[in-house]
């Protein structure tokens, strides 16, 4: 009988610039079988990361058009477009898709493609983990989504406090479709983050040590490590607050000793980290492509890196600024105030980085770097108003006002979608092969920066002049009717140019430019393949020497030393990859990597039939499905000789451990 | 093999000889992806474990009448269960450090002995259960029920682990170079003994220390 396992131990086979074939061999490995087993069972993370970014921009659609609804409603005075009940589900619905659907799993999709790809490796270090936290981020978001078919969306607003979101005074199924579908999302955001945290760990390509990541690295690794300890919070306040209205537990039942603002309290020691982790690859990704259109590395990348995860450190001790207003005691109010305003700094800095970068650089005014440029001032105008409302006396005047709509605004459309769609910008050559066109580019940019700030800047000083933000309708005795109008035309305005951008992805898609291997002439690894990378990515592991791989030749800065790119290690004897050490990244183990498997689309089958059964009180329905759930990991997990995950044959266990006793 | 594979002597010089020879797969066990990613997936199981006893205590700060409502509660179960606990601890690293020895009956018996002792806690946790069925419902109840609740299912994840692995265990698929399983399993389990200390001292223990 042949061995089915793998030997031991190997020396790997280095190669010389390889040939065509050795790259068709490593394409039979690698490729994801064509039809739809190939759909249901890859587990390519480029594929993956693809859907993240498609399925996110779909979210980012439908709460877009949710927020054109409110902003119709909100025009004048006293219109009635919709019921005050619409109103809410509406307003939470948008809150929700935008903060929990979109922002996260769009910087998750980069992160998918571009990971392996920025760390010289073929994949993540679970691929199909990595398939999983896919899956049930599509059906957890498609679970919320199901509420508004029967007119029932959640409509407590995306921090779902209580009491309104008890049983008490929210007795439909609204606010459970929210309790349960953030769970089940949770699920996704912690599966993808530790996969990110030990990819970091594990699969860099030789030499890639930790002075050499991408800041878009340092960025995701920062957030996932954070949501390992937050995403902790927001689940378990949404399964206590679950048995609260299905099994009449009293944790926040004010009557029965359950205190309401434990909610707040849980959903802001997650809800705080959320935001950077909602940033700080967006960062990443200007940090790591503005230089590029600047013609220079960026400055300051060690600050910039510290100062990534030092905003994380800080973001944990800052959640009561949420709460400035409910009493909390005066001692953690200063505390917590002071640490709201110190977080500027590292923010500061990475601003004063992306300046210098521009300042000293000789910038090419691409439709990226508008994108990028426009995302500093962004960053800055609603930096300066979270400094504001970080002051206790100031945002006791201003919170639950549009002067906080406006600032989270700022931040997240900013820091968020200005990032993601310059990024989009400049990884699309690479992700199609093709480009995208400039001309549609600069009219793109242009109208969602104008629309904007016409739509976002006024909310400041509506709220300044007491405009309570979720308020359905105002009487024009108010005087905030102007305002209101001009929002409702910027925000309309902006959404022309989405739909700008979203003409220029759909034309260039087909009569787009070739791009080229390396189209901006950029510095990292991902342009060292070609565009769309191949399933393998590289056909050689490289061997990385600085910073920037393929600006070795002119920067007189990164020393001697050179990165190799056409020759490095092999690695075909099945779905391969290197693991190298922790810190200075030299070879430690060959990888055996899965092959594409069926075994998360079926487990997220089986979790998706919990959760629904969970929704509809039908127990046993979810009992079954809670066991099929295990038996689902139990197949995934069992040990596969041929990934060296165990002994191969039956006997040759016991044969070693006889040995051993000998 | 290649037609085209040369040996790279850069290669070779920046990273030693020793470093040419690699392992292959899951070797060994603590420097598998699998034990990273379980030693994150307890990190992230572990939070959950700290804001259940910030949210016990945070309650317990507002609390107007007594804290527990009808005094502290009684250890006829707690306690053994947390000597239970620590003495599976004790057997799972029997089963560990025989594994290292590559001792594989050890492992095996081990494994299973661990494996009754956890049966035995959650038996003990039914009856524990029933005699707190008399609680007054409202916060601490519900404080009550929930922490030891939560802790009952990451004990339940613990056995099946367990079974899984003994079974992997007889069917010869562990060896000293292929143990990854069992320490990711144990490393598991370790946090699911660590998790029943921190529910114990919440729980059972600050009621008696006021």
């Amino acid at each position: 009988m042949a061995e089915a396992g793998t030997a031991d131990e190997r020396v790997p086979e280095t190669v010389v610039r390889p040939g065509p074939e050795v790259r068709e061999r490593l394409q039979r490995i690698w490729r994801t079988e064509p039809g739809l087993l190939g759909v249901v069972a890859t587990v390519d993370h480029k594929i993956i990361g693809i859907r993240y970014i498609v399925t996110a921009f779909a979210f980012l659609i439908a709460g877009g058009l949710e927020a054109l609804a409110i902003r119709l409603q909100l025009a004048g005075p006293d219109r009635s477009l919709m019921s005050p009940q619409a109103y809410n589900q509406l307003f939470t619905m948008h809150g929700v898709t935008m903060m929990f659907l979109y922002s996260f799993p769009v910087l998750s999709g980069f992160s998918n493609y571009l990971w392996p790809l920025l760390l010289g490796s073929r994949d993540m270090a679970f691929p199909r983990l990595n398939a999983l936290s896919y899956w049930i981020f599509l059906a957890s978001g498609l679970f919320l989504y199901t509420s508004f078919f029967i007119g029932q969306a959640p409509d407590d607003g995306w921090f779902n406090y209580v009491p309104y979101a008890s049983k008490t005074y929210n007795a439909g199924p609204n606010i459970d479709w929210y309790l349960l579908g953030l769970i089940f999302l949770g699920i996704s955001t912690t599966v993808g983050s530790i996969n990110f945290i030990v990819t970091l760990l594990r699969t860099r390509a030789p030499g890639m040590s930790i002075n050499r990541l991408p800041i878009l690295v340092w960025g995701t690794m920062t957030a996932s490590v954070a949501n390992i300890f937050a995403v902790p919070a927001v689940s378990l306040a949404c399964l206590l607050l679950w048995l609260d209205r299905q099994f009449g537990t009293s944790f926040f039942e004010a009557k029965d000793g359950g205190p309401p603002l434990l909610w707040q309290h849980l959903f802001w020691m997650f809800g705080h980290p959320w935001v950077y982790a909602l940033v700080l690859p967006a960062m990443g990704i200007v940090s790591d492509a503005l230089p590029t259109f600047c013609r220079r590395p960026l400055v300051g990348y060690t600050l910039v890196a510290l100062g990534t995860v030092a905003t994380m450190v800080f973001g944990f001790g800052v959640w009561v600024h949420h709460m400035f207003a409910t009493g909390v005691p005066d001692l953690a109010l200063s505390f917590l105030s002071a640490t709201s305003i110190v977080i500027a700094v590292p923010s500061a800095v990475a601003v004063f980085a992306w300046i210098a970068t521009i300042w000293t650089g000789r910038p090419v005014l691409t439709t990226a770097f508008l994108f990028f440029a426009g995302f500093v001032l962004l960053f800055v105008i609603g930096g300066v108003s979270g400094v504001m409302t970080g002051a206790v006396a100031v945002d006791w005047q201003l919170t639950d006002t549009y002067f906080v709509v406006a600032h989270i605004h700022y931040v997240l459309v900013g820091i968020n979608v200005f990032p993601v769609i310059g990024g989009i910008y400049y990884w699309f050559p690479k992700f199609t092969g093709r480009m995208l066109s400039e001309r549609l580019g600069a009219w793109n940019f242009w109208v969602m920066f104008v629309g904007f700030n016409l739509g976002f800047f006024p909310m400041h000083i509506t709220g300044l002049m007491g405009m309570p933000r979720r308020v359905y309708t105002y009487g024009a005795e108010m005087g905030w009717t102007n305002l209101n109008l001009l929002t409702t035309l910027g925000s309309f305005l902006f959404a022309a140019g989405v739909l700008l951008f979203l003409i220029n992805v759909v034309v260039s898609l087909r009569a787009g430019e070739p791009a080229g291997d390396n189209p901006w002439d950029a510095p990292t690894l991902e342009w060292a393949t070609t565009s769309p990378p191949p399933p393998y990515n590289f056909a050689v592991i490289p061997t990385v020497a600085s910073r920037h791989p393929l600006w070795e030749d002119r920067l007189d800065a990164e020393g001697t030393d050179r990165s190799q790119l056409d020759r490095g290690l092999l690695l075909d004897q099945g779905r391969e990859t290197i693991a190298t050490t922790m810190l200075d990244a030299e070879p430690d183990v060959i990888l055996k990597m899965p092959g594409d498997s069926q075994a998360p689309f079926w487990l997220t089958l089986a979790l998706s039939t919990l959760f629904v059964a969970m929704l509809l009180h039908a127990w046993w329905f979810a009992g079954a499905a809670l066991l099929g759930t295990g038996l689902a990991v139990l197949v995934w997990l069992w040990p596969e000789a041929e990934l060296g995950q165990r002994e191969a044959s039956l006997h040759s266990g016991a044969a070693q451990g006889a040995a051993a006793h000998v | 093999m290649s037609s085209t594979a040369t040996l790279d002597k850069t290669l070779r010089d920046r990273f030693g000889p020793d470093a040419r020879r690699l392992p292959v797969g899951t070797v060994g066990g603590y420097r598998s992806s699998g034990w990273f990613g379980m030693l994150f997936l307890i990190l992230t199981e572990a939070s959950i474990f700290g804001y259940l006893v910030f949210g016990y205590f945070y309650t317990a700060a507002f609390a107007t009448g007594a804290w527990p409502p009808q005094g502290p509660p009684r250890l006829a179960y707690a306690l053994p269960n947390l000597l239970l606990a620590l003495v599976s601890a004790a057997t799972m690293g029997w089963a560990e450090r025989s594994l290292h020895r590559g001792r594989l009956t050890p492992v095996a018996l081990g494994l299973a002995l661990t494996l009754v002792i956890g049966l035995a806690f959650a038996g003990l946790q039914l009856l524990d259960w029933r005699a707190q069925a008399g609680l007054v419902p409202g916060a601490y109840a519900s404080l009550y029920f929930t922490i030891t609740g939560i802790h009952f299912a990451h004990l339940l994840v613990g056995l099946c682990v367990l079974g899984a692995l003994l079974a992997w265990t007889l069917r010869g698929y562990i060896s000293p170079t292929r143990a990854a399983p069992v320490l990711i399993g144990a490393a598991y389990w370790y946090f699911v003994v660590a998790a029943e200390i921190a529910v114990f001292a919440t729980l059972s223990l600050s009621p008696y220390l006021g």
